[in-house]
């Protein structure tokens, strides 16, 4: 119940923007059938980077752009519980968005084999989102201020992405590597890689929520 | 019942631009009406929002109703008892009065569907709001979002009801309402009803405070602060404008036909020869407080 009323209160654009993501990269998708690499590598640009990078912006604003924060802070219940719980219903649309995707990628006859089995698929999406959801809330929290969170992760994922080699090549650098599974899927530190970004993930998100706690600087 | 706050302290930042918006507060509230009084920037919201378990002071002590609210555990069991209406109230416009009534109150932990069910209706009906409860928020007047923002904070039944300047923005008709609403309110709980508003306490509370730059001025009933201003009051009526000067302080001003009338307070009015002593009310009892303290050697 709660969560439906989340949902319903998310501002719009906190649903049009991914549908209308989803969209475009189905129209592109489906233009670029013939060449079946080209149409692969639009469908793992949309689920390994452009899902992920949506999921960070969104989150940044889930808590301090919320005009009912004063009330909701003052309800009977723990402070980190309104994060988790926003969070959740972010990565719900995440998911459903992905989800739907591969489903069309079926019907459309692309392959994804290469991202590894259909379960481990889901971590090119997951992983990277979760990540990236963790640090924006957490400097949004730190800064009071959606913008700031979003803007971290534009530039970290900017930077992600021009760098690669550099990362991946980093004995240290490639367990933050970002998109190891779209990028470099039979790389031998894929798991270690993908077990350090969802525990730095989790702990991301259990540092803001306890950033929280300090209800007054919300206010 | 009651809340007891013993010096209560709070600064807002560090260094140069440290603020200290309460200055060792000491009060004990009961059941009834209390009226917090004050001028901008009194204090008046930063102590609202440290019952509401919402700011944690820098120093100093909280009881309510026997929780502590410096632990976590005292202050989840404050707010399930408390009923709080911020002086800046945030809607979200998309949802209708029920619906955000509703949500309200599942974040208020009613989570049985019939007791919420009934118990939105209820605060609707109370508040007023019964006719337009299917209407979305952006769709509210001032007045309309204010009536929302008090059935929000009936949702859960409270004991004890903190309203932040309730009244601001309302036209006289709604006021009297809303007042009126919380009396009623008040028989069987604490109402800490904050205002710079006189007459809004006046009409109200038996017992109240003027807060005035983080300490307490004033303790006491109107009826107290009414009885301060006994003498110093007076109507001063000038035919050529002249505004009374000589230590007494303007508490309003009227434009007649031939002249001009001052209400004034102050000790001395043997300057003006018309002077005449007037009935003091709350108003005058309040600005008679507050120059007293201008007065006081070091400006505090
Ligand atoms: N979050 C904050 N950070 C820094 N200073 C603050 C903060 N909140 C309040 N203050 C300062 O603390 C003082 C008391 O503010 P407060 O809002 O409690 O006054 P108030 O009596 O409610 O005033 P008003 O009648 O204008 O609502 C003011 O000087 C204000 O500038
Ligand atoms: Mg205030």
């Amino acid at each position: 119940m709660n969560l439906l009323y989340h949902l319903r209160i998310y501002r719009r654009e906190h649903l049009a923007l991914p549908a209308g993501l989803w969209m475009l990269f189905a129209l592109m998708v489906a233009f670029a059938r013939m060449d079946d690499g080209r149409a692969c590598e639009m469908a793992c640009t949309f689920l390994g980077f452009v899902l992920p990078l949506m999921a960070g912006i969104l989150a940044a604003s889930a808590i301090v752009d919320d005009p009912v924060l004063e009330l909701q802070l003052a309800a009977p219940r723990a402070p980190w519980r309104i994060l988790v719980e926003r969070l959740a219903v972010l990565l719900g649309i995440v998911a459903l968005a992905a989800l739907a995707y591969q489903v069309y990628l079926g019907a459309m006859g692309i392959d994804l084999t290469g991202l590894g089995n259909p379960a481990a698929r889901q971590l090119a999406w997951l992983v990277p989102s979760l990540a990236l959801m963790g640090l924006s809330s957490l400097v949004a929290l730190a800064l009071v201020q959606g913008t700031g969170g979003a803007l971290l992760v534009g530039l970290l994922w900017l930077l992600q992405i021009l760098a690669r080699g550099w990362f991946v090549a980093s004995p240290w650098a490639r367990y933050l590597f970002l998109f190891m599974r779209v990028r470099y899927a039979d790389h031998p530190a894929l798991a270690a890689n993908e077990l350090c970004l969802l525990g730095l993930g989790m702990l991301l998100v259990i540092d803001a929520g306890w950033l929280l706690r300090k209800t007054e600087r919300y206010l | 019942m009651d809340i007891q706050i013993t010096a209560l302290s709070k600064t807002y930042g560090s260094g140069r631009s440290a603020v200290r918006a309460l200055r060792g507060v000491d009060l004990t509230i009961g059941e009834g009406m209390f009226g917090l009084l004050g001028p901008n920037g009194a204090g008046k919201t930063t102590l609202m929002r440290i019952l509401a378990g919402l700011v944690n002071p820098t120093s100093g002590r909280v009881m309510v109703a026997g929780h502590d609210l410096s632990t976590e555990r005292g202050k989840v069991a404050v707010k399930a008892m408390l009923g709080y209406l911020p002086q800046e109230l945030g809607l979200y416009p998309e949802l209708t009065a029920r619906q955000f009534l509703d949500y309200m109150a599942i974040l208020k932990g009613l989570d049985d569907v019939r007791t919420r069910r009934a118990r939105v209706d209820r605060t609707l009906e109370m508040a007023g709001l019964a006719d337009v409860a299917d209407r979305r928020l952006k769709g509210f007047s001032g007045g309309m979002k204010r009536r929302v923002g008090i059935a929000q904070a009936l949702l859960n039944d409270p004991r004890i009801l903190i309203v932040d300047e309730p009244t601001a923005g309302l036209d006289p008709e709604e006021r009297i309402r809303f007042r009126n609403l919380l009396v009623d309110l008040a028989s069987d709980r604490i109402v800490i009803l904050s205002t710079h508003i006189v007459e809004d306490i006046c009409q109200t509370c038996r017992d109240m405070a003027v807060l005035d730059r983080g300490l307490v001025r004033f303790r006491g009933s109107p009826a107290d602060l009414i009885a301060r201003a006994r003498g110093v009051v007076w109507q001063i009526r000038t035919e050529n404008g002249h505004k009374p000067d000589g230590g007494l302080v303007v508490v309003s001003t009227l434009q007649l036909a031939n002249g001009v009338r001052y209400r004034v307070v102050g000790r001395d009015a043997s300057a003006h020869p018309g002077a005449e002593p007037a009935q003091p009310s709350l108003e005058d009892g309040y600005v008679w407080l507050m120059q007293a303290k201008d007065a006081l050697p070091g400006g505090e």
